[in-house]
């Protein structure tokens, strides 16, 4: 089934400055409103080393939550939402001409405190669905990795990929490691 | 005189109305038989939730090939 809908305005608000260590240099934050659902949205866009974007969202009301990328809004809108989120990359693209982006499926947790499984879970069958329909293959190669429930696009304009996705691969455990873990 | 009973009528109907509401939320809120999304789909409990290192389950991907729809404009090409 195609992707009929055309996701909602997105809006630039400011860049947040990392000042540690780490391969995260800066984030980038968007925000916009889904008034089909009546939820204001942010989208959270980290920068790393290697000109690599780790894309994230979660809806304003559950922004103090600490499941705030787990929690289950569960009002539908869905395809408008990821299809606003996906807009960050042409966006970004006009700067950073040979970004790659990430993303992974975070486990959902329910009412009642129950957890999803980390692999192939429901948020990274969304991503694989419709990013496919958005982001074509002529900048980008698709890599899912469903095991970790991890999407990829790599940008085609790197000269050495499969170096380059090993780097990335490695920054991305070292940043991200116990992203998938519910506390 | 009149309207002061038929203020009165309003009253007492919008109170008790709201108290009535106000007890079965409560009496919902009470019930051990709500069946969450987690409990249909056999997810686990927080406590009972495997712990995963990202470095062990990101291995190799699959490149997913990307068929072009005619009928969508993609947002990059």
């Amino acid at each position: 089934m195609l992707i009929t809908k055309d996701g909602y305005a997105l809006k630039f608000i400011q860049t947040h400055p990392v000042l540690d260590n780490s391969s995260h240099k800066k984030s980038y934050i968007f925000k916009f409103f889904a008034s089909r659902i009546k939820l204001h949205y942010i989208v959270r866009v980290e920068y790393h080393d290697y000109d690599f974007f780790a894309l994230k969202f979660y809806a304003k009301k559950d922004r103090k939550s600490e499941h705030k990328y787990s929690n289950l809004v569960n009002k539908g809108d869905v395809s408008n939402i990821l299809i606003t989120c996906a807009k960050v990359i042409p966006a970004l693209l006009k700067e950073h001409p040979k970004a790659s982006f990430g993303f992974i499926g975070s486990r959902s947790i329910d009412r009642k405190n129950k957890v999803e499984g980390y692999a192939n879970n429901q948020r990274f069958r969304l991503y694989s669905y419709h990013i496919p329909q958005l982001i074509g293959s002529q900048t980008f190669i698709h890599k899912s990795y469903e095991e970790a429930s991890s999407y990829t696009l790599i940008n085609r304009a790197i000269t050495d990929i499969s170096k380059y996705e090993e780097d990335v691969k490695n920054m991305i455990v070292n940043t991200y490691e116990g992203v998938l873990n519910v506390d | 005189m009149i309207d002061v009973h038929v203020q009165t009528f309003t009253f007492v109907m919008f109170y008790t109305t709201v108290m009535l509401s106000k007890n079965r939320t409560y009496r919902n809120k009470d019930n051990s038989s709500f069946v969450s999304k987690g409990d249909r789909m056999g997810w686990v409990s927080k406590n009972q939730a495997k712990d995963v290192r990202l470095s062990a389950v990101l291995t190799e991907g699959r490149v997913v090939s990307v068929k072009q729809s005619d009928r969508r404009p993609l947002l990059v090409p």
